[in-house]
């Protein structure tokens, strides 16, 4: 599998993922769903389990997977008619993984080419915003849409742009300014000092 | 075939890129250029052994051919004028850039570190050029070369619709270095999306329907 640290990939193996369970389950249900009934997940029950789950029992043929919402035939049909226009951010920040990831199971050649589509739309216009430094309204609306895989794509672009144009300018990069742990032991030392003196005095 | 996910390649990304500008700078100034220095080497045959090179001989009033760094220093101390490189004639550029406007689909060949180089003369030699107003000039000029190539970078680069080659040919250090992280990794991300297909038609075709694994 994938880097077992890769922080992004646990994370966007946390997506929901409608499955479908063969066998039943004994007391995960409650975990599962808060709200179920009995502490059993019954056999041939619906349950959304996070990818993560879904796929490791998949491969052990315990569940049959289905599509997450966001690629049934609605939001294609959507994404098909105005790919760049569509909010991935908010909806399936790791649209193009999760897609990736299902697809091993389910072996949807469609899925696979919707998606190639809809990364073509908004890939063009990733690169004319990505590549200028003029950070306008509409470069922060369309960051505000990006998944979290294209908001890199799109970061990487422009830093390495900001860079040259930093170099150019002859100006140096800012180094990140560290607090100071002197200054805090300084005063700390005054304040234990004035303490200590007062102490005194007072003894 | 378990299908490695896209974050593999995202963690890379968002560090700081691999090649600096800084760095390019450091590369250009090995580039050669031609000055004339006032003073004689006192070394024989007035040579200047350098760790990757020598150069010489250094006698008043002769050209000689020298990398830009030792330029640089030697000009700081007065001891040499350097000679503009021959792409950075004003007429040399106008035709370049007239090429570079008229011609779309592929770029001129550019020295390879014409920038830095450029930038380099321009904050520490201003002199060299002649009057304020060729200085100017050839500043104008090169700004326009660079914004012309930029735009047909970009649009070169909003073409890619797949994990396919395109040709970007005679891209000097620095264009190339801006580019380098977006265009890398929306390829990594094109091969990504294009492997599953392939990977299952190819698995229908033999007929063997592979197990889902991880």
């Amino acid at each position: 599998m994938t880097d077992y640290w890769s922080l992004d990939g646990a994370l966007a193996e946390e997506t929901i993922v409608p499955a479908r369970f063969k066998f039943g389950v004994h007391g995960v249900a409650r975990v599962l769903e808060p709200g179920s009934t009995s502490n059993d997940v019954e056999p041939e029950a619906k349950v959304d389990a996070p990818l993560w789950l879904a796929a490791a029992l998949g491969r052990r043929s315990m569940v049959t997977i289905s599509l997450p919402e966001t690629y049934h035939e609605r939001y294609r049909r959507r994404l098909n008619a105005g790919a760049e226009c569509i909010n991935l951010k908010g909806r399936a920040p790791y649209f193009y993984d999760v897609g990736n990831k299902c697809n091993e199971f389910l072996q949807d050649l469609t899925l696979s080419a919707f998606l190639a589509r809809t990364y073509a739309t908004r890939y063009r216009e990733l690169v004319s915003r990505g590549l200028s430094t003029v950070s306008g309204e509409d470069m922060l609306e369309l960051q505000s849409k990006l998944s979290l895989e294209e908001l890199a794509v799109f970061e990487a672009g422009r830093e390495s742009v900001a860079r040259a144009e930093l170099w150019a300018r002859g100006a140096r990069p800012r180094a990140t300014v560290a607090v100071l742990p002197t200054r805090k032991r300084a005063a700390a030392t005054r304040d234990g000092a004035e303490v200590a003196g007062a102490a005194r005095q007072k003894a | 075939m378990p299908t490695a996910s896209l974050f593999e390649y995202i963690g890379a990304k968002i560090e700081e890129p691999t090649l600096t500008p800084e760095e390019l700078e450091f590369f250009a100034e090995h580039e050669k250029v031609v000055i004339i220095p006032n003073f004689s080497l006192n070394l024989p045959s007035s040579k200047l052994s350098c760790v990757e090179g020598t150069y010489g001989p250094f006698r008043p009033n002769i050209p000689v051919d020298v990398p830009l760094y030792l330029a640089l220093a030697l000009h700081r101390r007065g001891k040499c004028r350097i000679q503009p490189p021959p792409w950075m004639a004003s007429d040399k550029l106008k035709e370049v850039l007239e090429e570079e406007r008229s011609i779309s689909q592929y770029f001129q060949p550019v020295p390879q570190y014409y920038v830095e180089v450029s930038k380099m003369l321009f904050t520490e030699a201003r002199a060299i050029f002649g009057s304020n107003n060729d200085v100017h000039e050839v500043q104008d000029l090169i700004e326009e070369l660079k914004k012309v190539r930029n735009s047909k970078i970009l649009d070169g680069l909003r073409k890619v619709s797949g994990p396919i080659t395109v040709k970007l040919n005679n891209l000097s250090a620095s264009e190339s270095n801006k580019i380098r992280l977006l265009f890398e990794n929306s390829l990594n991300m094109w091969h990504q999306l294009a492997k599953n297909d392939k990977e299952w038609q190819e698995g229908r075709m033999a007929g063997t329907d592979t197990p889902a694994t991880l």
